[in-house]
């Protein structure tokens, strides 16, 4: 992104910046930027030292790294590097390139083989598809028949890929592995190069242990000489040394030179001899070497100064300053002719060849050979511990890098068992205690939901049957709803059994709560939604909740309550004890009701005592004839008509099919013949009595009321004049 | 004897090979493993490395060992040639007083 570029030109380059970094992943120039800052704050080293350790943030699974990694595998294993491609085809959800080995579901068998290895994905797979766990594994490691909708299902699974993707993230090159590596290749190429040189000095002095090829050493060179010429050499390399001090004088101008080789010695000393011809005409070495020449007086003669002062054509004198710098000049050369003259004497050896440069050069090698190779010795020491360090490094190298490629082969092995175990088996525990506490929950709410109705339908009877049986008027007490009563009395206790009769009791409550007061009304309607009517969708109806009603707890209800009802019946002058049955319905009640029933009815009357009590207190009946009534039938006769009633059914078959009834009625035209007609063998019943008992109450409440003992009356009742 | 490396040689090395390294980066050259490699090399090398010599090879290897480092590896192998300059004369008269005067 240059800085100069135009506005809009710079807007589009951002957008492409974006584009390719939300397209690779990466973002290059934020990376260089980075990078420049650290150089700037920290310094390079600090650069360096961060780059080499891993970044901790990053947790995608990176195949670059781990292809990289695997291809320094020692011993190497291609077969992990397939493994590899097959786990980013599953991370990254793309099939297999054509071609790739195993065809286009190579990774489905990946997973497929693994699968078979783990007897709860068989198990499971197995009562899916409906084959045998064998033909299970079979199929899951071979030809993947029928499995793949499974497979593939799994490996679009995100909890599985997910942890799949998690596991091969955790395969970091990790720091000790990027500091092993480093370490070791470093010190891998410190080594060759030390032995490189090492080497190379070495080979200098001797090449015991070098490569075929390599040119003989110092010492080599040194033993294949003669001793002879060891000798020699070992004399004429002072004395060559010496005399090439000689030539290498700087007075001698151009003639000046480090040493000579024995074919530039004639050369050379032709050369001396024009110099010193130069010096002094037809003066050669040979010469200036002959007996009698006199140096000092020829050089007077030519480069000589007549004194000052002194006549003219007297003779030159010594100058030190004229004559002397060309003494010194004649003497060097004189002294380089002698020594060049000797240096081609013993450079003429045989072996020499006429040069010593190399046999200085070698000689000198030698001489320090001993030394140098003592030296080299701590060299190679540090080279060799070096190499038992790095064998010791790639080894532990090589090690993790075996470790990495074990956890990259069984990357999916693992991650599928934590799959399993996780999420499949912690799903499947879920789900199936989640249907174990419905089912308990469901039972419980079904059991509890019975017992609430049966205390629900315990407590309608108990508190408002009576007064479902009263008449209302303004919100007030007016009566008693006469007919119902005398129909319960007529023909309901006598074709309804116990458990229906209870359910036609809470059907009178139910009916006709909407004709009592409200507050009472409300009431019922509350305990009734307890009950459950009119819950949720499909509505329940009240006669829902009765269908559903336990009969047994029906008839035990019916036990308690019916007796009352008999009792307001009592109270309102339907005589139970006086009713006409006919051989039908004496037998119905025997069998529907038996003996049982009556016995606890029997035993219940103080209740109903208490209750004819009540309605005694209500104003219903006043004055004498309340008191009379109350004294009649609280008493012992009415305790009577129940014995009575239980007497008559004690007794079987009717004799004739005539009418049969208890007590004498106002159909007592017949007399008391009921008893007698059955043929009962009866107990004594106090006929009598209760003959004098109804025709008493007859008496009473005829005073008062309109034709009230007759059984069939349908005028309700008027209220008393007070 | 070439002469040992010193800190701020040191520290000179370092910058010239940060510059080529973050070259690298920019031109993406260099993978994310590969760079994690690359660093932990540079610092064993330049840590353990004596002297020029030891330097010039350590780089030398390096180019060969990433290509891609050969272009950034001469600009290194410059700066350092530079930096040697000043010590080669001294190196020059030590070599000529052993040899010539032994």
């Amino acid at each position: 992104m240059t800085a100069t570029a135009a506005p809009e030109q710079q807007v589009l380059k951002v957008e492409h910046a974006a584009a390719a970094v939300l397209r690779d992943g990466t973002s290059g120039q934020a990376d260089v930027l980075a990078l420049q800052n650290i150089k700037t704050t920290e310094g390079a080293k600090d650069l360096f030292k961060r780059e080499a350790v891993p970044d901790e943030h990053k947790k995608e699974p990176n195949f670059t790294e781990i292809n990289a990694t695997l291809v320094k595998l020692n011993p190497p294993r291609p077969d992990l590097a397939t493994i590899s491609a097959r786990l980013q085809e599953i991370i990254e959800g793309n099939p297999p390139a054509a071609g790739a080995l195993g065809g286009a579901d190579a990774h489905m068998l990946l997973v497929g083989k693994i699968a078979a290895n783990m007897p709860g994905i068989v198990a499971a797979i197995s009562k899916e598809t409906g084959h045998t766990t064998n033909d299970v594994k079979t199929r899951l490691r071979g030809n993947l028949l029928g499995m793949k909708t499974i497979l593939d299902r799994l490996l679009k699974d995100k909890e599985f890929v997910g942890k799949l993707a998690d596991n091969v993230a955790k395969l970091e090159y990790s720091e000790e592995m990027v500091d092993a590596d480093g370490k070791f290749t470093a010190l891998e190429d410190k080594i060759t190069n030390a032995e490189a040189s090492y080497n190379s000095e070495k080979w200098k002095y001797t090449n015991v242990g070098a490569p075929v090829g390599t040119p003989p050493g110092a010492i080599e060179w040194w033993n294949g000489l003669a001793p002879a010429d060891q000798a020699n050499i070992k004399a004429d390399v002072p004395t060559l040394v010496r005399h090439f001090g000689n030539l290498n004088v700087p007075s001698l101008g151009a003639l000046q030179r480090a040493s000579i080789t024995a074919g530039e010695v004639p050369g050379y000393k032709s050369d001396i001899d024009t110099e010193l011809g130069g010096i002094i005409s037809g003066l050669s070495y040979a010469t200036l070497t002959s007996a009698g020449y006199d140096l000092q007086k020829q050089l007077t003669a030519k480069y000589g100064i007549v004194p000052r002062g002194a006549a003219a054509g007297s003779p030159k004198q010594w100058d030190a300053g004229a004559c002397g710098p060309y003494q010194d000049k004649i003497n060097a050369l004189k002294n380089a002719y002698i020594a060049a003259t000797q240096v081609n004497v013993i450079l003429s050896r045989p072996g020499y060849a006429g040069a010593f440069d190399n046999i200085q050069r070698n000689y000198q090698i030698y001489q320090e050979s001993g030394d140098k190779l003592r030296n080299l010795q701590t060299q190679k020491a540090t080279i060799d511990a070096d190499k038992t360090a790095r064998d010791k490094m790639k080894l532990q190298r090589d090690k993790k890098l075996i470790e990495y490629g074990n956890r990259v082969g069984t990357a999916l092995d693992r991650s599928f068992r934590e799959y399993y175990n996780d999420i499949l088996l912690k799903d499947a525990e879920y789900i199936s205690e989640l249907d174990a506490t419905k089912t308990k929950k469901d039972k419980k709410d079904k059991e509890d939901l019975k017992t609430k109705r049966q205390d629900d339908a315990k407590e309608i009877l108990k508190n408002y049957l009576r007064l479902s049986y009263l008449k209302y008027s303004g919100g007030k007490v007016v009566g008693w709803d006469d007919d119902a009563i005398k129909k319960f009395v007529k023909k309901d206790l006598l074709s309804t059994s116990p458990a229906q009769m209870a359910r036609k009791l809470l059907e009178r409550v139910h009916g006709y709560r909407a004709t009592l007061p409200s507050t009472y009304q409300k009431e019922i309607d509350a305990v009734l939604k307890d009950m459950g009517v009119g819950a949720g969708p499909p509505p329940v109806t009240f006669t829902n909740v009765m269908d559903e009603m336990d009969s047994k707890f029906m008839a035990e209800l019916a036990a308690e309550e019916m007796p009352k009802v008999l009792g307001y019946a009592y109270s309102r002058g339907y005589y139970f004890d006086r009713l006409r049955m006919t051989k039908d319905q004496a037998e119905f009640m025997r069998t529907a009701y038996g003996t049982d029933f009556f016995t606890s009815a029997l035993s219940h009357k103080d209740e109903y005592k208490r209750q004819l009590e009540a309605e005694f207190g209500k104003d219903v009946l006043t004055g004498e004839l309340r008191d009379k009534i109350k004294q009649i039938l609280v008493g012992k006769n009415w305790e009577g008509g129940f014995k009575r009633l239980l007497a008559a059914l004690a007794i079987g078959g009717v004799a004739n099919a005539g009418l049969s009834f208890l007590g004498a009625g106002k159909g007592a035209a017949e007399g008391i013949v009921t008893l007698k007609s059955m043929g009962a063998a009866a107990a004594e019943v106090g006929t009598a009595a209760s003959v004098a008992t109804t025709n008493a109450l007859r008496d009473a409440s005829a005073a008062v009321y309109a034709p009230v003992n007759k059984f069939v009356s349908s005028t309700p009742l008027s209220k008393p004049t007070p | 004897m070439a002469r040992l490396l010193t800190p701020e040689d040191r520290t000179k090395i370092y910058d010239y090979l940060a510059d080529a390294y973050i070259e690298l980066v920019r031109k993406k050259l260099i993978g994310p493993y590969e760079r994690k490699v690359l660093s932990s090399k540079i610092l064993e090398g330049v840590e353990t490395s004596m002297s020029f010599e030891d330097l010039h090879v350590f780089i030398s290897k390096l180019a060969t060992t990433y290509t891609y480092f050969a272009s950034a590896a001469v600009r290194v192998k410059a700066e350092i040639e530079k930096l040697q300059e000043n010590k080669v004369i001294d190196q020059l008269q030590q070599y000529i007083t052993h040899y010539v005067h032994k």
